[in-house]
C-alpha cells in the first residue's frame, strides 16, 4: 500500500516522536554539520558518511542537528570531509571521513 | 551505471548554481530515464558547449562531475543531454540502457535543504512516489529540511514506495 509523508509521520508519532518543525529547537543550540559533496567527496563515500549520521540521528531521536551538503571543500584528496559548527564553539573540520568515524563523531556531539 | 549517484551529481550542480527549486523526474523499466531541471543561474552557450569535457568547470571544482556522467550515460548505450539559458536555468537529460537504480533515499536525503525547493517524482517498475517540499512547508508550517531527522523521515517515505 502506498504510504504519504503524512502517514510516515503519524507512524512515528505514535512511537512518541515528535513531528519536526522548523521552530520546534532553538536555532541557536543547532549543531550544523556539512559534508563537502563535490564529485570528489561523493567518489570518495560522503553519500554514505552523510546518511550514516542521518541514520544515527534517527534511531537515537537526536534533535537539533541539521546535516547539509556543500560543493568541494578544496581538499579532493582528503575527502569525505565534513565540517561541524557547534554554537559558542570553533567550528571543527574532519579530514578522510567514514561512515563509521562519523557516527562517532555524532555520539561526542550528542554528549 | 547508478542512477542515484547521476541525480546527485546533477541535483548538486542545481544546488551550487543557486537553484531554489530543483525538478526531478525518474522513469526506470528497460531503459531508465532521468531529468533534472532547475532554476539555478543558468550558463551561457560557451560554458554548456565545455560543461561535459573532462576537466571544465563552470563553479571552479574539478571538473570531472558532468564528465563522468556523461560518459557512463554513454557506455550505458544511453546519453546526457543539457539545456540551459543564463537567468532562467538549466533541464539535464539523462538517458541509460545498462543502469542500477542504485540508493535513490541516500541520494535525495543530501539534496534536501532549506534553501532550495525539490519536487521528485519517480516510477520505477509498478511503483511509484512522489514528493514536493513546497507543498510539505505549507502544510506543516515550515519543516526544516536540513534537519537530520527530516531527512531520515524522507528516506522512510521514499523506501516505503519504492520498495
Amino acid at each position: 500500500m502506498k504510504k504519504s509523508i503524512a502517514d510516515i509521520m503519524a507512524i512515528r508519532q505514535s512511537m512518541q516522536s515528535e513531528i519536526i518543525l522548523r521552530d520546534n529547537v532553538d536555532a541557536e543550540k543547532e549543531i550544523h554539520i556539512i559534508v563537502g559533496m563535490g564529485t570528489c567527496g561523493i567518489e570518495a563515500g560522503a553519500r554514505e558518511v552523510f546518511n550514516a549520521m542521518v541514520d544515527y540521528v534517527e534511531e537515537h531521536d537526536l534533535k537539533g542537528i541539521r546535516v547539509t551538503r556543500t560543493g568541494c571543500m578544496g581538499d579532493c584528496a582528503d575527502e569525505p570531509m565534513i565540517e561541524v559548527h557547534v554554537p559558542g564553539k570553533e567550528h571543527e573540520v574532519y579530514k578522510k571521513v567514514t561512515a563509521k568515524k562519523a557516527v562517532e563523531i555524532i555520539k561526542k556531539l550528542a554528549k | 551505471m547508478d542512477l542515484s549517484f547521476a541525480l546527485l551529481e546533477l541535483a548538486s550542480n542545481s544546488l551550487d548554481a543557486g537553484a531554489t527549486l530543483v525538478k526531478i523526474r525518474l522513469r526506470v523499466g528497460r531503459r531508465a530515464y532521468l531529468k533534472v531541471s532547475d532554476n539555478g543561474r543558468g550558463m551561457d552557450g560557451e560554458t554548456l558547449k565545455k560543461a561535459c569535457e573532462e576537466g571544465f568547470s563552470g563553479k571552479g571544482s574539478s571538473g570531472i562531475g558532468l564528465y563522468q556522467t556523461a560518459k557512463c550515460a554513454s557506455q550505458s548505450g544511453g546519453s546526457l543531454k543539457i539545456r540551459s539559458k543564463i537567468g532562467k536555468g538549466t533541464s539535464a537529460i539523462l538517458k541509460a540502457g545498462q543502469f542500477e537504480t542504485g540508493d535513490m533515499a541516500a541520494s535525495l536525503a543530501v539534496i534536501l535543504d532549506d534553501e532550495s525547493d525539490i519536487v521528485f517524482k519517480a516510477r520505477i517498475g509498478c511503483k511509484s512516489v512522489k514528493l514536493d517540499t513546497r507543498r510539505k512547508r505549507d502544510e506543516t508550517g515550515g519543516i526544516s529540511l536540513s534537519d537530520a531527522r527530516t531527512k531520515a523521515i524522507v528516506k522512510q517515505y521514499v523506501n516505503e514506495n519504492l520498495k
